[in-house]
C-alpha cells in the first residue's frame, strides 16, 4: 500500500498527490512514469511523475479525472492509500543545454512538462514555457512555471486567462520573431502535440513529445503500448515515453488509443466516482 | 495395499483416460479442463509401470525425477512418500504434472510406450501432488539453522520460486522481488486458469511464505531498486535473476500496429491477471470477442492458450494459423487435442503476410500465404515454403500474435556489465549459474530463451545450490576433513606447550615452577593422546565432518601474543594462562557436539574435562596470587 501524504485540487478535476514511495522517489528522473492500481479490481494505468522528494520519500502525481481509474483516484484524500504503485518506468527525458528551449504543456500535460522544463533550465537552457488550457479555471502550475521560466506564456481557448487561442499561436509568434529556437518539448492532448509537431517540422526544430499509449505492465512484457516511430514499431513503456515528434505516427496512436473507448465509457458510467453518477445519487438521496 | 501385477498382466492394462469436463460446457467457462485421476485410476495406471532395470523414462525428464521409485511408492499407496520422492528433484509437481510436454519427455522414453501407450507419468505426478494437497497436512519442510545470509530473488516465476524454496531450506533469508502486483510470473499472467488453476500457484507461494520467504511486489530491479543497492545497502550477499523471457516477438509485417492486433502476452495478461473476462466487474477491458472471429497466429502452448481463451470469451470462430503442419506443432498434444474438441479451427500451412484494417486502422482481415513443407531446417523440422500465387484473405475481428518471446532487455539496459549472448540472454557458468558479475546468478528463460516451466524450475534449483556454495565459501569451510580438525587441536596443544615452556625458562624453581611444569607436561600428554589416536588402525582422517563453519577452527590456534620476561608478574602470566585454558576448554566442548566417530568424541570429552581442570587450577592460582580468594566466599 502506498500512502497519500498530501492531496490537493489544482483545478476542478485536476488533483495533485504526494505519495509515499521512497524507492521510486530515489531513482526517478524527469520524464519517467509510474503504473498504479487503485484497488484489487482496478486496472493498471500509467501516470507521469510530476515531481519527487528523495528526502521525504515521496513522488508527486498530478491527475486529471477523465477515466474511471483517474476519477476514483481523485476521490482519494490525504491519509488514504493506493494499492499498487510501480516505477520509475520508461526512459528519462534527454536533458542537455540545447540553447533556447520551449516547453509546452496542454492541460494536465503541463504537470508532466514541468519537471523536464525545470531540468532544462538547470542544464543552462533559456527556457520559454507555454501553458495552455481550455479556460482560466483549468490553468495549473501558473505560479510554478512563471517562477523559473525565462519567459512564461499562458493561453486559454476562451481567453479567460492569457492569450486567447492555442499554444501554437504563441509558438508561431516566437518562431516568427526570428529567434533561434533549438528545442521544443510538447506534452498534452494528442491533437495539441501533433499541431506543435507540424509547426516546428517546417522550421526543422528538434521537437519531442511524451506519448500515452495503453499499457498493462509497463516493462515491455505486454506490447500493448506499441507506437510507430520512424516507420518502426517501438514500445512506449521501455523505449519511451518521449519520442521525436516529427517521426511519430499520430494517426496510429489515436486509433490504437480508441480501442476501448466504448468499454471505457461503459466503465465510467457505472462508477460511483463519475460526476454524473454522483450528481444523480445526490438527487436520489434528496 | 496394492502391488505390481505380473509383468505380462501389466502390459494388458490399458492407459487410464484423464477425466475431463465436457467440451461444450468447458468452452463456456474458465474452470479446469482436466479433472485429474481418482485414487483408483492412479493406482491402476501406476501398475502399468514395468519397473525397468534401466528406467529410460528418467533420461527423458529434464530434472531426472526418480520416476520408477515414486511409482513404486504410489502403487504401495504411500502417497506422501511418493511426493517426497518427486520433490527431491521437482519442486513444483502439481504444476509440472499439468504443463510439462510429457509426450516429448518422460513418456516418450517410457518402455511401455514402445508397444502400447506409455505410462501416464505426468498424470501420476499431478495426482500425487494433488492428493497430498487435498488430503494431507503440509509437511514441515526441513530447514537448516538460519545462516543469517540474505539472498534476493528477482522474478517470482517457476525459476525464482524453486530457487527461493531451496535457499530457504538451506537456512538463508530469502526475499523475492516481483515487478507485477501478483506473484507467480508466467504461471499467473500467462497460463490460463482452465489449464493451471491459480489456487495451485497460490498454495506453493503460501508454503514458501511459511518457510519464511518474503515477497515484495511492485519492484522492478534496475528501476525501483538496483543490483548494487541490494548488495551494498540492503545486505544481500547474492542475487538470483529469474526474469523470464517476457518480450513479445512480432513478425514485422504491415498492419501489425492496427487496433485489434494483440500480442499473446497482452491478450492473456488481460484475462489471466487483470480478469478482463469479468469486465465490467473488473476494470480492465478486452475487445469484445462474443460472436466474433478471433485468429491466433502460432502453434505453441501460448497460441493454444490464447485461442481457447478467445473461445471462452464467446468467439463465434476461434482459429489457429500455423505455418507448418499439425505434426510439427510445438504445443503439447493434450492442448491441441483439447482445442480440437472445443471447436478450434486449425489453418495449418498458412502464414500471415499482412493485416488489413478499416479507415480507423482497426484490423478486419489477414492476408495469408498457403505453405508447403520443404527440406528440414536447422531444427530438424521441415521448412515451410510459400506456394506462389496462393494469397488469400481471412476476415477477422481480433488477432493474437503468439509466435514467441525474447528476453526482456530491462536488465541489460540497467546493468550492461552483465554479459549477454547475441540473443540478449544472460550468460552463466553452467555449473554454478553465476553470471559474469560476482554474486549475481541467473536461470530460466532469461538464460535459455523461451523454454518450459520444468527447465526453469530445474535451473532455479541448480542456481540455489550454486548460491549456497558461494555463500558457504565466503563464510569459510562448512565441512572439514577429520585430519584437518585434529591438526587444529594439535596446534592448540603445541602453542600452549610453547607458552608454558617459556614460563619454565623464566621461573626456574619453587612452587610456581612446579605448577607450570605440571601444566606443561599435561599439554604434552594431550598432544600424544591425539597423535596416538591418529596412528590407530581404525582412524580415517579423510572423512568429512559437517557443519564446522561456526567454530572458526582455522583461527583456533591464534591467541594473543605474550612475551615472558624477567619483569613478567605472576598475575600477568596467569591472566594469559586463564585465557588459553578457557579457550581450549571451550574448543573441546564445542568439538564434542560435532558428528564425530565415537573414539574421537570420547577423546575430546576427556580433553575437555582435563582443560576444565586446568582452568580451575589456574583460576585458583590467580586468586591466591592476588589475594582475592575471599571474594568467592
Amino acid at each position: 500500500m502506498f500512502e497519500i501524504k498530501k492531496s490537493v485540487f489544482l483545478s476542478e478535476n485536476v488533483k495533485s498527490f504526494e505519495i509515499v514511495a521512497p524507492r521510486i522517489a530515489k531513482h526517478r528522473k524527469a520524464g519517467q512514469f509510474v503504473i498504479l492500481r487503485v484497488h484489487d479490481k482496478g486496472e493498471r494505468i500509467p501516470l507521469t511523475i510530476a515531481d519527487s522528494n528523495e528526502e521525504q520519500g515521496t513522488i508527486t502525481l498530478i491527475v486529471q479525472g477523465i477515466g474511471k481509474t483517474t476519477m476514483e483516484l481523485n476521490d482519494l484524500n490525504t491519509g488514504d492509500s493506493i494499492l499498487d504503485v510501480v516505477g520509475p518506468l520508461g526512459q528519462a527525458s534527454h536533458i542537455e543545454n540545447f540553447g533556447t528551449s520551449i516547453c509546452i504543456g496542454g492541460g494536465v500535460g503541463t504537470a508532466i512538462a514541468y519537471p523536464t522544463a525545470v531540468a532544462l533550465k538547470e542544464a543552462g537552457n533559456y527556457v520559454i514555457t507555454i501553458n495552455g488550457a481550455r479556460n482560466k479555471d483549468l490553468v495549473i502550475l501558473e505560479k510554478e512555471m512563471k517562477e523559473f521560466s525565462d519567459e512564461a506564456y499562458i493561453t486559454t481557448d476562451d481567453g479567460s486567462c492569457g492569450h486567447n487561442g492555442f499554444v501554437t499561436d504563441i509558438l508561431k509568434n516566437l518562431i516568427g520573431e526570428n529567434r533561434k529556437i533549438d528545442f521544443v518539448l510538447a506534452i498534452g492532448p494528442i491533437p495539441m502535440m501533433r499541431a506543435v509537431a507540424e509547426v516546428t517540422r517546417e522550421h526543422g526544430i528538434s521537437t519531442f513529445v511524451s506519448l500515452n499509449p495503453i499499457m498493462i505492465d509497463g516493462t515491455g512484457m505486454c506490447g500493448g503500448c506499441r507506437v510507430i516511430v520512424d516507420g518502426e514499431s517501438k514500445f512506449g513503456c521501455v523505449d519511451g515515453p518521449e519520442f521525436d515528434a516529427h517521426k511519430v505516427d499520430f494517426d496510429n496512436l489515436v486509433n490504437r488509443n480508441r480501442t476501448y473507448s466504448k468499454l471505457e465509457k461503459e466503465s465510467i458510467e457505472r462508477s460511483a466516482s463519475c460526476p454524473k453518477v454522483k450528481a444523480s445519487n445526490e438527487i436520489d438521496n434528496k | 495395499m496394492a502391488s505390481f501385477p505380473e509383468k505380462k498382466d501389466r502390459m494388458k492394462i490399458p492407459r487410464n483416460k484423464m477425466p475431463e469436463m465436457n467440451p461444450i460446457k468447458r468452452a463456456a467457462c474458465f474452470e479446469e479442463v482436466s479433472l485429474g485421476y481418482s485414487k483408483e485410476d492412479a493406482i491402476t495406471e501406476a501398475q502399468r509401470c514395468l519397473q525397468c532395470k534401466i528406467p529410460t523414462c528418467i533420461d527423458g525428464c529434464p530434472v531426472s525425477i526418480k520416476i520408477d521409485q515414486f511409482i513404486t511408492l504410489l502403487v504401495k499407496e504411500d502417497f506422501s512418500g511418493a511426493l517426497d520422492k518427486i520433490k527431491e528433484d521437482n519442486f513444483l509437481p502439481a504444476i509440472c504434472g499439468r504443463v510439462c510436454p510429457q509426450e516429448k519427455q518422460c513418456e516418450q522414453t517410457c518402455v511401455v510406450g514402445k508397444r502400447n501407450e506409455p505410462v501416464a507419468i505426468g498424470r501420476l505426478e499431478r495426482f500425487v501432488a494433488d492428493y497430498n494437497r487435498d488430503n494431507e497436512k503440509p509437511k514441515d519442510v526441513k530447514r537448516a539453522a538460519p545462516t543469517g545470509k540474505k539472498v534476493a530473488i528477482v522474478g517470482s516465476g517457476p525459476a525464482g520460486l524453486a530457487c527461493a524454496a531451496d535457499l530457504a531450506s538451506f537456512g538463508h533469508q530469502v526475499t523475492v522481488f516481483e515487478a507485477l502486483h501478483e506473484f507467480g510470473g508466467v504461471l499467473i499472467y500467462g497460463i490460463p486458469e482452465f489449464r493451471l488453476p491459480k489456487e495451485i500457484v497460490k498454495y506453493e507461494i503460501d508454503n514458501l511464505k511459511k518457510l519464511g520467504v518474503e515477497f515484495v511486489a511492485n519492484s522492478i530491479v534496475g528501476k525501483t531498486i538496483t543490483l548494487s543497492e541490494l548488495m551494498e545497502e540492503e545486505g544481500f550477499e547474492a542475487i538470483f535473476l529469474g526474469l523470464g523471457a517476457g518480450l513479445p516477438t512480432f513478425m514485422k509485417i504491415p498492419g501489425e500496429e492496427f487496433a485489434g492486433v494483440y500480442s499473446a502476452n497482452e491478450f492473456l495478461t488481460r484475462v489471466n491477471l487483470m480478469k478482463a473476462n469479468q469486465f465490467p466487474n473488473f476494470d480492465s477491458p478486452i475487445l469484445d470477442c462474443k460472436d466474433k472471429t478471433v485468429v491466433v497466429v502460432g502453434g505453441g502452448n501460448t497460441a493454444m492458450d490464447a485461442v481457447r481463451v478467445a473461445k471462452r470469451l464467446g468467439a463465434k470462430s476461434a482459429k489457429i494459423i500455423y505455418r507448418r503442419s499439425l505434426e510439427e506443432m510445438p504445443a503439447r498434444n493434450e492442448e491441441i487435442h483439447h482445442a480440437q474438441e472445443e471447436g478450434i479451427e486449425f489453418l495449418n500451412l498458412t502464414n500471415p503476410i499482412q493485416y488489413i484494417g478499416d479507415d480507423k486502422q482497426v484490423v478486419n482481415a489477414i492476408k495469408c500465404h498457403k505453405m508447403e513443407l520443404g527440406e528440414p531446417d536447422d531444427s530438424g523440422r521441415r521448412r515451410p515454403v510459400v506456394i506462389e500465387g496462393s494469397e488469400y484473405e481471412i476476415d477477422v475481428d481480433v488477432v493474437v500474435v503468439a509466435i514467441g518471446n525474447s528476453s526482456n532487455p530491462l536488465i541489460n539496459k540497467s546493468n550492461p556489465e552483465i554479459e549477454v549472448n547475441k540473443w540478449g540472454n544472460l550468460v552463466v557458468d553452467e555449473e554454478t549459474m553465476e553470471t559474469s558479475e560476482k554474486g549475481v546468478f541467473a536461470g530460466g528463460d532469461i538464460v535459455t530463451g523461451g523454454a518450459t516451466v520444468i527447465l526453469a524450475m530445474g535451473a532455479g534449483r541448480k542456481a540455489a545450490l550454486g548460491i549456497h556454495h558461494s555463500l558457504i565459501a565466503k563464510a569459510g569451510k562448512k565441512d572439514m576433513k577429520l585430519d584437518e580438525i585434529l591438526d587444529v587441536v594439535i596446534n592448540v596443544e603445541v602453542e600452549s606447550q610453547k607458552f608454558y615452556r617459556m614460563g619454565l625458562d623464566i621461573c626456574s624453581e619453587g612452587e610456581t615452577h612446579k605448577f607450570i611444569k605440571h601444566l606443561y607436561e599435561d599439554e604434552i600428554k594431550h598432544e600424544r593422546m591425539i597423535r596416538n589416536l591418529k596412528d590407530s588402525n581404525l582412524y580415517d582422517g579423510s572423512q568429512l565432518i559437517e557443519n564446522v563453519e561456526h567454530l572458526n577452527l582455522e583461527d583456533s590456534h591464534k591467541t594473543e601474543n605474550f612475551e615472558w620476561s624477567n619483569n613478567t608478574t605472576i598475575e600477568e602470566a596467569l591472566t594469559v594462562a586463564i585465557k588459553r585454558e578457557n579457550h581450549a576448554f571451550q574448543l573441546f566442548t564445542k568439538l564434542v557436539e560435532l558428528k564425530l566417530p565415537q573414539e574421537i568424541k570420547d577423546l575430546f570429552t576427556n580433553l575437555a574435562e582435563e582443560e576444565r581442570q586446568h582452568l580451575a587450577e589456574v583460576e585458583k592460582e590467580y586468586g591466591l596470587a592476588t589475594g582475592n580468594m575471599g571474594d568467592e566466599g
